[in-house]
């Protein structure tokens, strides 16, 4: 068996005294789709900051395999950038060369459908655009591994389909993608349902 | 490893891109350019032209002793030291000092702003691959530029009420005073937690310092002469009031200024570091 993408392992973390994680332990392999559902305050996204970087837990191992595209639930923006200049900020934070950039940029403009919009401040888009490019920023290095915080909130139908036909391929190109949501929609297409309840995971076989 | 010319073309990236979105901002524009006018403007409907006596002391020379103007001549002081005191217009010396505290309180501010309300997402660039002192890098570079832009813009719009003795001196003394005022306001803005708490350390800041305790007329009366010349605004103001009356040269201004500024960022890229960097990086 290959080599997880992701191995969470004994994870635990707490504000103050209120424990949010309690020895959260899972691993998701090459080309999974993975979702942690919970409720709300439940940890999930204290959960996936950890498992991108942002937080440290008290206890416990993440092990990443390669690099890692995290998009955080709220959306985390320039709000006096354009889309352009996002996506043209981070990709050189990505060591991107400026032609795969661009390149990449109009891909994701034109996948998820904002591309009318690519030269307005973020100030005046609308949220599921800032959404879109919220999302954008983390698809833009095309990471082994996608850390994703309810990604399509805000969506409409058409770019949460062109969202899914997006994920497809990544996986069939061996994205691991691990996604957090508190409603699971299309439960069929997730390899693995995660159930984060008091603070533990609780696996329910899809 | 990234070549030092790489390290150079990310930095001048988000160093473009930093203010571009500090400029869209319409009330940067706004307070960059008409607060200093506003300053000026109530100088001109308040002040008129009348000689005062001041204290420059950063003139003052070891073992002279300090003129108190109005208090009559001490007749222990022989003249043999500069003891700091100048004649000098009232307008025209308001027109200067106001000029320097406009300019270090605007750019503490700016410089709070590009610090503290970006944090998330410079946080983000820090976990997508930016290191934390490239983006500081390229804050200082948008907050110098800026420094550059509003002191001409000071300089040039006190010109037709006062000509100063060296232009370029009064100049350089804005350019001082707004990079360690901006050095400062990076510093507030990487330390602060709440906006608030931070626009207030700056408010309190730049009132006692530049705004009050530098004033040459207080600087006399002073009992703690010492204090003033500690405080971040004094070689800054002394540059610009010394290059707008006198020809004389004032001691220690641009290297204690300079010394002022980069102990400030230091500390700045300290505590910004420790906010913005990830846990673990990927």
């Amino acid at each position: 068996m290959s080599e997880p993408a992701l191995a969470v392992e004994n994870v635990h973390k707490r504000y103050g005294r209120r424990p949010v994680l309690r020895g959260v332990t899972f691993e998701a392999r090459t080309g999974q789709l993975v979702a942690v559902l919970g409720e709300n305050g439940g940890g999930k996204s204290t959960l996936l900051r950890i498992l991108a970087g942002l937080l440290a837990p008290e206890r416990g191992h993440v092990r990443r395999s390669g690099a890692t595209g995290y998009c955080p639930q709220e959306c985390v923006l320039y709000p006096q950038l354009t889309p352009d200049e996002h996506l043209e900020l981070f990709a050189c934070a990505y060591g991107l060369e400026p032609a795969i950039a661009r390149a990449r940029a109009d891909e994701l403009l034109g996948t998820f459908g904002f591309a009318q919009h690519r030269h307005r401040v973020v100030e005046e888009l609308s949220g599921g655009t800032r959404q879109k490019l919220n999302l954008s920023i983390a698809l833009l290095h095309d990471p082994p591994l996608l850390l994703l915080d309810e990604p399509y909130s805000g969506f409409d139908v058409e770019t949460y389909r062109s969202f899914l036909a997006y994920s497809d391929g990544a996986r069939q190109k061996g994205t691991c993608i691990v996604l957090v949501t508190h409603i699971a929609f299309d439960r069929h297409r997730f390899d693995q349902i995660l159930h984060l309840r008091d603070g533990a995971i609780h696996a329910d076989a899809a | 490893m990234r070549t030092l010319r790489e390290r150079a073309r990310r930095v001048s990236i988000a160093a473009r891109l930093f203010l571009r979105d500090l400029l869209r901002r319409r009330v940067t524009l706004l307070l960059l350019f008409v607060v200093p006018a506003l300053f000026d403007a109530v100088v001109l409907a308040t002040t008129g032209h009348r000689d005062v006596e001041v204290t420059l002391g950063t003139l003052v020379e070891d073992g002279a002793v300090i003129h108190v103007a109005g208090a009559g001549d001490d007749p222990l002081d022989l003249g043999l030291f500069d003891n700091g005191a100048r004649t000098v217009d009232q307008r025209g010396l308001s027109l200067v000092f106001l000029g320097t505290a406009a300019v270090c309180f605007l750019m503490c501010f700016l410089a709070f702003n590009l610090v503290h309300k970006r944090r998330d997402v410079d946080a983000r660039l820090v976990l997508a691959g930016f290191r934390a002192h490239e983006l500081l890098v390229a804050k200082v570079i948008v907050l110098v530029s800026l420094v550059v832009v509003m002191s001409a813009y000071e300089s040039a719009i006190i010109r037709p009420y006062l000509e100063p003795r060296h232009t370029l001196r009064v100049a350089s003394g804005f350019i001082l005073g707004g990079v360690v005022y901006g050095c400062l306001g990076l510093l507030v803005g990487a330390v602060s937690r709440h906006e608030l708490e931070g626009i207030f350390v700056i408010v309190l800041l730049t009132n006692i310092d530049v705004g009050w305790l530098q004033n040459p007329i207080y600087y006399a009366t002073s009992e703690r002469r010492a204090l003033i010349e500690g405080l971040p605004g004094h070689y800054p103001m002394q540059l610009a009031i010394t290059g707008a009356f006198t020809d004389d040269v004032p001691r220690g201004t641009i290297s204690r200024s300079l010394a002022y500024a980069a102990a400030a960022l230091l500390a700045a890229l300290f505590a910004f570091g420790l906010r913005i960097r990830p846990a673990r990086r990927a």
